[in-house]
Order: C-alpha cells, then sequence, then structure tokens
C-alpha cells in the first residue's frame, strides 16, 4: 500500500484540480465564421473583405478547397465581431482568430 | 542515502506525471467541445481532430496507470518520454509555424504562452528521462544483487 501512496495522492489531487478548473465560469463558446481565402496571406495578416468568401459557421473548421500545404491562409475562421450581416468581412483589416487549413 | 534516493526520486517522478496526465486528460474529456474546436484549427491535426479528442486523454490516463503500477512504471516512463516527445515537437511547430493559434492544451496549462508552454514541456520531457534512466538502473542493481548472491 505504501509504495502506491503517492501515486494515489497524485491521482487525488489531480482530480480535485479538474474540478475546481470545470466550476470556473467560461464564456460560451460562438461558432467562428469560416471563409475560403484566395491570394496570398500569411497567418495573422489582416485579409482583404474581396478575398475573403464564406463557407460556414461552425464549431469545427471546414476542410476548404485546395488547401494541402503549408504556408498561405486557405481556409481562416473569423469571429462574429468582424463579420457583417451579409456574411462578409466587416473590412480589409480583419485578422482570422485561426486559420486551420494553408496552401503553397 | 544514495539508494533512498533512488527509489524515491522515480516515485516522485511518476507522481508528477500521474498528476499532469490524469488532470489534463479529465480537463480534455470535460471541456471535449472546446478541445474537439481547438484541434481541428490546427493546420497540422485539423481532419484528425475528432479521433485525436479521444485518443490523446485515453492515452494520458493509460499512461498514468503504468506509472501507479511499480512493476510497470519503466513502461509507464518510456510512454510518458514519447508523449512528451510528441507534445514538444507539436509546440515547436506551433511556434514556427502558427504561433497565432490557442493551445488545445487542457487546464491551466492552456494559459500558458507557447514558449512558456515549451518550457515546461522540456522540464517534463527531461523528467521522464531522468525517471526512466533510473528505474532501469535500479532493475539492473536488482539483478546483479540477485546474481551475485552466493549459496550458504
Amino acid at each position: 500500500m505504501k509504495k502506491y501512496f503517492l501515486g494515489i495522492i497524485a491521482v487525488l489531487l489531480a482530480v480535485c484540480f479538474s474540478a475546481f478548473n470545470s466550476i470556473k465560469e467560461k464564456p460560451k463558446l460562438t461558432d467562428p465564421y469560416w471563409f475560403q481565402i484566395s491570394n496570398q496571406y500569411t497567418p495573422g495578416h489582416a485579409v482583404k473583405q474581396a478575398d475573403a468568401a464564406f463557407i460556414q459557421q461552425s464549431l469545427t473548421a471546414p476542410l476548404g478547397t485546395g488547401c494541402t500545404a503549408s504556408t498561405y491562409d486557405c481556409v481562416a475562421g473569423f469571429d462574429a465581431t468582424q463579420v457583417n450581416s451579409s456574411n462578409q468581412l466587416k473590412d480589409n483589416s480583419q485578422v482570422p482568430s485561426s486559420v486551420p487549413r494553408l496552401k503553397n | 542515502m544514495k539508494t533512498v534516493k533512488k527509489t524515491i526520486v522515480p516515485d516522485i517522478i511518476s507522481a508528477l506525471f500521474i498528476l499532469l496526465f490524469v488532470y489534463t486528460a479529465i480537463t480534455k474529456l470535460i471541456e471535449h467541445e472546446s478541445f474537439i474546436a481547438v484541434l481541428s484549427q490546427s493546420p497540422l491535426i485539423g481532419i484528425n481532430a475528432t479521433i485525436l479528442s479521444w485518443v490523446l486523454p485515453i492515452l494520458e490516463i493509460f499512461t498514468a496507470m503504468l506509472l501507479f503500477i511499480p512493476t510497470m512504471r519503466k513502461w509507464g516512463f518510456a510512454s510518458s518520454l514519447i508523449l512528451m516527445l510528441i507534445f514538444t515537437g507539436y509546440i515547436t511547430y506551433m511556434i514556427s509555424f502558427a504561433r497565432h493559434l490557442p493551445c488545445s492544451c487542457g487546464g491551466v496549462i492552456s494559459a500558458m504562452t507557447w514558449p512558456e508552454h515549451l518550457i515546461f514541456n522540456i522540464f517534463f520531457t527531461a523528467l521522464a528521462c531522468i525517471g526512466l534512466r533510473l528505474t532501469f538502473r535500479n532493475k539492473l542493481f536488482i539483478a546483479i544483487g540477485r546474481n551475485s548472491r552466493t549459496p550458504v
């Protein structure tokens, strides 16, 4: 029993910590707006409105078209605050909140 | 004193890994939906996000179980080392190519920045190496002790 002591303590601590973690209030996860990006933008840079074509709004990213390499934005996600009511980017200065698919 | 160190140090290291893996696995399972969402946004994982979202916590819990059982501990350390190397490789990739993305790790660890997380992972990778080395040394020590025992 003695040799399991530290392990048992570790498991109990882990369960306690994760329990506290789940109590913490979290903001509601809103589904990103996914856009197919034409032209060459590296992740972290603003995308022009004309180069972003709306695909869908969903929690997980769509596959996109021709996203098979690793240099430029291919499918990019934007928050609701960055998109207008016609599902277009608000202006030419919106930086993607995530870029799950890349292309060359 | 040296023998005490040799037995206590692997125990402490394995307890730290159990704490880490059980904590992150539970957090990943509790926040499963957001875990998939973050994983799916990674260019490296993307399409396999759903499968990985189950495989990762299961592997972590399995590794913690191996570490918990003293006779299986060396396999637990080996598994921990492999997992930590994979995680560290992934973080290095993210720092190099997708620094803007959030971390898909569980709990308070996700509050770390990518460089902080890299240091954290390197530390735990080193711990896994030490644990593995000490566990193998202990086995060797016992084996030598048994072989050299002469009949009375």
